[in-house]
C-alpha cells in the first residue's frame, strides 16, 4: 500500500496546505509507482545502463525511485520543463534575465528567469487544490490561438477564456468552428499565411474567418472585419502582457532588464506587441523551442527540497538550536542525495529561510550562508530580507524584528553538461532567404502594407532585417512589427530588438 | 443581437483594454495589502476591499475583498470631496470611518489617496479595511451594550493624514490613542496606504499611455457599459412587485424580533426597491445606515440578476432606486449604534431581497446562507504579555443550495459570500492563546433539498489566558437560513460556554461575557437552506452525503426517502422508489 505521511511530505506549519499537498501526493503516488516501475523495468530490459531521471516541478530532476516517494513534487513538471529550457537558454546566451512566454491553443504560460535562475513558489494550486511544495513560479492564463472573441451583454469585446481548442478549432480550420478566434484574427490581419498553414499541409479558409468575424464582432460593434480583428489582436496582447507583468513588475523586477523568449507555435506573431506593452527591449525566438526544453532537461541538476518549521525571532534566536536543526535537515538531504549515487564532490547544499516581520502572515524566502550561523551573520541575513521586502512590496522597516518560520535545504547534485555548438556568422544580407511579399495590417502603417516574407530555414547567423516583415517556418510565424529589427545569432535564434 | 444595444462606446477596443487594466491594478492593490499587513483579519481572512474611483467620485473598478464594502466606498470619497473642496493636493491621503458620513461601521477604516496627473485630480485609490479595535465599550469594538455611536469607538470624519506623501503624525496619534491596538492600527493603515500607492503608480502609467481625454472618455463608456448590462438583465425580468421579508433575532437589549420588509418593483429596465413596513430603528447595534442597506441591495442584484463578470461600478447601480423610511432599522437616524449592521443586518437585508427576487428569478436565487455566529475574544496573551483581539473566523456556516448546485460547506455568512477566508488552526493558535479541540462538519446541519445547503461546523476552543473577554454579535439563533421551493431550512446558530462541563451555559446571539482561564467556547454555526424537494434529490448524491457523514442515515431515509444498505451504503433503488412514492402521497 502507498502511504503518504504529512510529516514526511511537508513538515511545516499550516495544516490546510500540508493536508492538501499530502492528499495530492497520495493520489498521484500509486499511479506514478506503477508507471515508473514499469518504465524502469522496460528501459533496463532494453539495455539502459544508467539511472534515468524524472523532471520535478522545482526545476530539477530526481531518480525514479525518489520521484515515487515525492510524488507531489512531480505535479506540473510538464510546464516546468519549458522553464528549465529557459534556464539553459539563459546560460547559453549569457542573457541572465528572461521572461519565457509559451502560447499554445488554449493557454499562455509565463515564467521569469532572473539572474539565470527561476523563482520558486510554494503557493501553487492545481485544479483549485493548494500545493505547498516548492515549484517553478509559472503564471498561466486562459489565452491562446483558440481563444474565442465574443461580445457580452453590454457590448464589451472580450477574448477568452473560452477556447475553441483544436476541435472544432478556429473558424478558418473549416472543422465546424463558428466563433471567431485569435487565430482567425491573425489570419485576417495577414500575419498568418493561408497558403502556408503547417507548411501548406492544412487548408484554411480566410473567407469563413472573415464572415464569422463580421457576423459576431464587426457588425455588432459597428466596425469593419479588419478593425474587429485588430481589436481582438490588441485585447489578447494586453491580457498576455498583463500576465507577464504579474511575474515581473508586480514582483519588483524591471522589465527593461529582461528579454522575452517567445516559445510555442502562436506566440511569435504577438511577441513584439507584448514586449512593447510590458516594456521589454528584445524578443528571442529560439531555433526550436522543443529542442531547448529537451536540452534543458538533460542539463538540469538533481534538486531535492527539504523544509522544516523553526519558529524564532531575530534578534534573540537560539543559534545552537537553529544550527542543530539545519544540520539535521542537511544531513538528511545529503544522505538522500548520495543514495541517488551522486558523488560527494558533486553534491551541494543550499539553505534558505522563510522570514517575515513579526506579526506579518506571509513570508519571503531568502538564501543564507552555509556553515554554522553565528551572531555576526544575522545582520547580513536581516539586510537581505529588508531588500527583498522592499523590492516586492515597495517598503522595508529595518527597525522591526524578524520572525523565522521555516528552514529550507535544497540538495543539488550536479550532472554532466553537454552544451551546444555555435555556427559562424556570415554577412547581414538576408535577401537570399526572401520567399516573397504579402499584405499585412499594422496600426503604424495606417492599414495594410506589403511586407517581405522570409523563409526561416534559409536564414543563417549574421542575417539582419528590419520590420515590418514576416518570417515563416513550418509551424511558426514570426511577425517583425514596425519599429523592430531582427538578427540571427550564432545558435540560429532570431533576436528581435526594438529600435531606438 | 440588435445593433442598438451597443450604442455609446466611442472606441470599443480601448474600452475593453482600459477596463481590464483597471481590474489588474485593483488586484495588485489587494496583493500588496495581503502581503504587508500584520493583522490576521487582513493577511489571512481578507476582510478588506480595494477600489478605484474617478474624478467624479464614482467607483470604476472594484474586485477584491468583501461584497459588503462595495458600493458605500463611493460615499466616503464624496464626503472627502465635500469637506476638502479646493484643498485636495498631490501627496495627500485621507481617512474616514464614520458610518453616517460614508463609512460602514467604525472598525472599517477607509483610506483614500487622490491621484493627480498633469496637475489635475484624475482618480482616487481606496482601501477599506476592518481593524481589530477602534475603541468603544468592548475590546474589538463590537459592543452589544452600546446605545449610541459614541459607545462604539472613535469617530473619524473625513480627515487628511498625509501631506506631501508624509504622514501627519499628530493627527494619526490622535486616532491611535483612541484604540486598544495603536501599533497594529498604524502598521495596517500604512499597508492600506501602500496599496493605494500601487494603484497610483499603475494609473499614472495608464494615463501616460492613453492621455487624459481618451482615458476619461473611456471611463464614461465603462460606466455606460455597466449600466447597459444591468438594464438588459432587469429588462428580462417580468414586470411586477415582488415582496420579501426576514427577521433579525434581536438587537441585544430585548428579545423582540426585528422585521425587515422589502418590495421590489420591476418596471421595464429599472427596479424600485422599497423598505416600507420595516421596523423602526432599535436601541442596540443592528441599525443599518442607508449606504450599508444600499450595498446589500446591490449585492442581492449582482449575485442573481447579473452574471459575475459585470463591472462593479457606479453605472451598474443607476437603474436601481432605493427608498427606506427614515428612522427605520435600515435607515436609522444618528447617533443610533451600528457595529453589527455589516454582518447581522446585512445578512437579513440580503435574505429579504433574495426572497423577493426568488419570485421572479427562481433559477438564480439561492436558499438562505448562514448568518454570523462568531465571537470576538480579547485578552492578554500570557506568552507575550500583549493585548490581543481575535475574531472568530473558524467554525464557519454553510451556503444555501441553488438549482444545479449544493451549498458549499464551511463558507461563512451570506453577505460575505465566501470572501472571508478561515485561517489555519495552527496559525490561529500561534497568534492567540487557545487550543482547538475540534473543528469539523456537523452532520444534518445542512438544510435538505434537491440541492441541499452546505454544512456548518462544530468548533471548540479552550482559552488559556487569565481573563478573556468574549463578545457575541451574531444572529440566526431563532431564524434559520430559509429553504426555497420545498427545500428545508438549515440549522440555527448556537454557541456555548463550557459545554459538557461545570459552568455550562448557552450564549445569547448578542452578549458580552467575562471568562476565566481554561473555559471553553463551542459554536455550532448554521448550515445553509435547501433548494427544492428533498425527495427529488439524486439518490447517489444522498449516498455520497451519508458516506461522508454530511447527513445521517436517519435523514437519508426519513427526509430524502433513500434506502441505503450494507457496509457500502448502496442505494436500494426499488425500495427507494417505493418509499419516495408513498412519501409524495401515492
Amino acid at each position: 500500500m502507498f502511504v503518504s505521511i504529512s510529516s514526511e511530505v511537508l513538515p511545516q506549519i499550516r495544516e490546510y496546505e500540508r493536508m492538501s499537498t499530502t492528499v495530492a501526493n497520495a493520489y498521484v503516488g500509486p499511479k506514478l509507482t506503477v508507471y515508473l516501475s514499469n518504465l524502469e523495468r522496460q528501459l533496463k530490459a532494453d539495455g539502459l545502463k544508467r539511472a534515468f531521471y524524472i523532471t520535478a516541478s522545482n526545476g530539477g530532476v530526481m531518480t525514479a525511485e525518489t520521484a515515487i516517494r515525492h510524488a507531489s513534487a512531480t505535479l506540473l513538471s510538464g510546464p516546468a520543463a519549458g522553464a528549465i529550457g529557459a534556464v539553459f537558454f539563459a546560460g547559453l546566451l549569457e542573457q541572465k534575465n528572461l521572461i519565457l512566454m509559451d502560447m499554445g491553443g488554449t493557454s499562455f504560460d509565463v515564467t521569469l528567469v532572473s539572474q539565470g535562475r527561476v523563482t520558486l513558489s510554494t503557493e501553487g494550486e492545481i485544479a483549485g487544490y493548494r500545493l505547498a511544495k516548492p515549484m517553478i513560479d509559472i503564471h498561466t492564463i486562459g489565452a491562446g490561438g483558440g481563444s474565442i472573441a465574443w461580445i457580452d451583454g453590454g457590448g464589451m469585446l472580450k477574448v477568452g477564456p473560452a477556447s475553441a481548442g483544436s476541435d472544432p478549432g478556429p473558424v478558418c480550420y473549416g472543422l465546424g468552428g463558428e466563433k471567431p478566434t485569435v487565430t482567425d484574427a491573425n489570419l485576417l490581419l495577414g500575419y498568418l499565411n493561408k497558403d502556408y498553414f503547417l507548411g501548406g499541409e492544412m487548408r484554411v479558409s480566410e473567407e469563413k474567418a472573415r464572415a464569422e468575424m463580421k457576423r459576431h464582432i464587426a457588425e455588432p460593434l459597428g466596425l469593419d472585419e479588419v478593425a474587429a480583428a485588430a481589436g481582438v489582436f490588441r485585447i489578447i496582447n494586453q491580457s498576455m502582457a498583463d500576465a507577464a507583468k504579474v511575474v515581473s513588475v508586480q514582483r519588483g523586477h524591471d522589465p527593461r532588464e529582461y528579454a522575452l523568449v517567445s516559445a510555442g507555435g502562436a506566440c511569435s506573431v504577438h511577441a513584439c506587441r507584448i514586449a512593447e506593452e510590458v516594456g521589454c527591449r528584445s524578443v528571442i525566438v529560439p531555433r526550436a523551442a522543443s529542442v531547448f526544453c529537451a536540452l534543458g532537461m538533460l542539463e538540469s541538476d538533481i534538486r531535492l527540497d527539504h523544509v522544516r518549521t523553526f519558529n524564532a525571532v531575530i534578534p534573540g534566536i537560539d543559534l545552537a538550536a537553529f544550527n542543530q536543526t539545519i544540520r539535521q535537515l542537511e544531513e538528511r538531504a545529503l544522505a538522500e542525495l548520495l543514495s541517488m549515487r551522486v558523488e560527494r564532490e558533486r553534491a551541494a547544499l543550499l539553505r534558505y529561510l522563510d522570514v517575515r516581520y513579526v506579526g506579518q502572515h506571509h513570508e519571503v524566502t531568502i538564501p543564507i550562508p552555509g556553515g554554522a550561523i553565528a551572531e555576526n551573520h544575522l545582520g547580513g541575513i536581516a539586510e537581505s530580507f529588508h531588500a527583498a521586502h522592499e523590492r516586492l512590496y515597495t517598503y522595508a522597516t529595518p527597525e522591526s524584528e524578524l520572525e523565522v518560520i521555516n528552514l529550507r535545504v535544497t540538495a543539488v547534485g550536479a550532472v554532466d553538461k553537454t552544451g551546444l555548438g555555435r555556427k559562424p556568422a556570415g554577412g547581414p544580407d538576408a535577401e537570399g532567404a526572401r520567399k516573397g511579399r504579402r499584405r499585412a495590417w499594422f496600426e503604424e502603417s495606417g492599414g495594410f502594407v506589403q511586407v517581405p516574407v522570409y523563409d526561416r530555414d534559409r536564414l543563417s547567423p549574421g542575417h539582419r532585417l528590419g520590420g515590418p516583415a514576416i518570417v515563416e517556418e513550418r509551424i511558426t510565424t514570426v511577425v517583425v512589427h514596425p519599429g523592430w529589427s531582427l538578427a540571427v545569432d550564432e545558435f540560429e535564434n532570431l533576436v528581435m530588438e526594438r529600435e531606438r | 443581437m440588435k445593433r442598438k444595444e451597443f450604442e455609446g462606446a466611442r472606441d470599443p477596443i480601448t474600452l475593453s483594454v482600459i477596463y481590464n487594466r483597471l481590474l489588474t491594478i485593483n488586484a495588485e492593490m489587494g496583493i500588496t495589502m495581503i502581503n504587508t499587513s500584520i493583522s490576521p483579519i487582513f493577511a489571512e481572512v481578507h476582510d478588506f476591499s480595494c477600489a478605484i474611483c474617478d474624478w467624479d467620485n464614482r467607483i470604476v473598478a472594484q474586485i477584491d475583498g468583501v461584497p459588503s464594502h462595495t458600493a458605500s466606498a463611493m460615499e466616503a470619497v464624496k464626503a472627502v470631496a465635500r469637506e476638502f473642496q479646493g484643498d485636495i493636493h498631490p501627496g495627500d491621503v485621507f481617512v474616514l470611518n464614520d458610518p453616517y458620513l460614508g463609512g460602514t461601521h467604525l472598525p472599517d477604516v477607509t483610506i483614500m489617496k487622490p491621484i493627480f496627473y498633469e496637475g489635475q485630480l484624475q482618480f482616487i485609490g481606496i482601501n477599506r479595511a476592518h481593524h481589530g479595535d477602534v475603541g468603544g465599550l468592548e475590546p474589538g469594538s463590537y459592543a452589544p451594550g452600546a446605545r449610541e455611536l459614541f459607545h462604539e469607538g472613535i469617530r473619524i470624519p473625513p480627515l487628511r493624514i498625509y501631506r506631501d506623501e508624509r504622514p501627519i503624525m499628530d493627527v494619526i496619534n490622535m486616532i491611535r490613542i483612541n484604540t486598544r491596538l495603536p501599533d497594529a492600527l498604524w502598521v495596517d493603515m500604512k499597508a492600506q496606504v501602500a496599496s493605494c500607492r500601487v494603484a497610483e503608480k499603475r494609473i499614472l502609467e495608464l494615463l501616460a499611455k492613453y492621455g487624459v481625454q481618451r482615458t476619461r472618455q473611456t471611463i464614461e463608456d465603462i460606466h455606460r457599459y455597466a449600466e447597459r448590462r444591468m438594464r438588459l438583465e432587469i429588462g428580462r425580468l417580468a414586470d411586477g412587485v415582488y415582496e420579501g421579508e426576514t427577521c433579525l433575532d434581536s438587537d441585544g437589549f430585548t428579545d423582540t424580533p426585528i422585521r425587515i420588509r422589502v418590495a421590489i418593483a420591476i418596471r421595464g429596465e429599472e427596479a424600485w426597491v422599497d423598505f416600507a413596513g420595516t421596523d423602526p430603528q432599535v436601541t442596540g447595534f443592528v441599525n443599518s445606515p442607508l449606504a450599508n442597506t444600499a450595498t446589500c441591495v446591490y449585492v442581492a442584484f449582482l449575485t442573481t440578476v447579473t452574471t459575475p463578470d459585470i463591472p462593479h461600478n457606479e453605472g451598474v447601480y443607476r437603474p436601481i432606486h432605493i427608498s427606506a423610511p427614515e428612522g427605520s432599522v435600515v435607515n436609522p437616524r444618528f447617533p443610533a449604534p451600528v457595529a453589527s449592521c455589516t454582518l447581522d443586518t446585512a445578512c437579513a437585508i440580503l435574505e429579504a431581497c433574495w426572497q423577493a427576487l426568488a419570485k421572479v428569478l427562481p433559477e438564480r436565487v439561492p436558499a438562505g446562507w448562514n448568518r454570523w455566529n462568531g465571537p470576538t475574544i480579547t485578552g492578554v496573551d500570557p506568552r507575550k504579555g500583549s493585548f490581543y483581539v481575535m475574531f472568530g473566523f473558524n467554525g464557519f456556516g454553510g451556503a444555501g443550495g441553488m438549482p444545479g448546485m449544493d451549498g458549499r460547506h464551511y463558507i461563512g455568512d451570506g453577505i460575505d459570500l465566501g470572501g472571508l477566508i478561515a485561517p489555519n488552526i495552527e496559525t490561529n493558535e500561534s497568534d492567540y492563546p487557545h487550543v482547538t479541540e475540534f473543528n469539523e462538519f456537523t452532520a444534518d446541519s445542512c438544510g435538505a433539498g434537491q440541492f441541499r445547503g452546505g454544512c456548518g461546523a462544530r468548533y471548540r476552543i479552550r482559552l488559556y489566558d487569565p481573563s478573556p473577554n468574549l463578545v457575541m454579535f451574531g444572529d440566526g439563533k431563532m431564524h434559520p437560513p430559509y429553504g426555497l421551493f420545498g427545500g428545508k431550512p438549515g440549522s440555527c446558530n448556537r454557541a456555548f460556554i463550557n459545554q459538557g462541563r461545570a459552568g455550562e451555559r448557552e450564549l445569547k446571539a448578542k452578549e458580552a461575557v467575562r471568562l476565566k482561564e481554561g473555559d471553553t467556547y463551542t459554536s455550532y454555526p448554521s448550515g445553509g437552506g435547501g433548494w427544492g424537494d428533498p425527495l427529488e434529490r439524486d439518490p447517489e448524491a444522498v449516498r455520497r452525503d451519508a458516506r461522508g457523514e454530511i447527513i445521517s442515515l436517519d435523514s437519508a431515509l426519513q427526509v430524502y426517502g433513500v434506502v441505503l444498505e450494507g457496509e457500502e451504503l448502496a442505494v436500494n433503488e426499488q425500495r427507494t422508489a417505493a418509499l419516495r412514492k408513498s412519501r409524495r402521497g401515492g
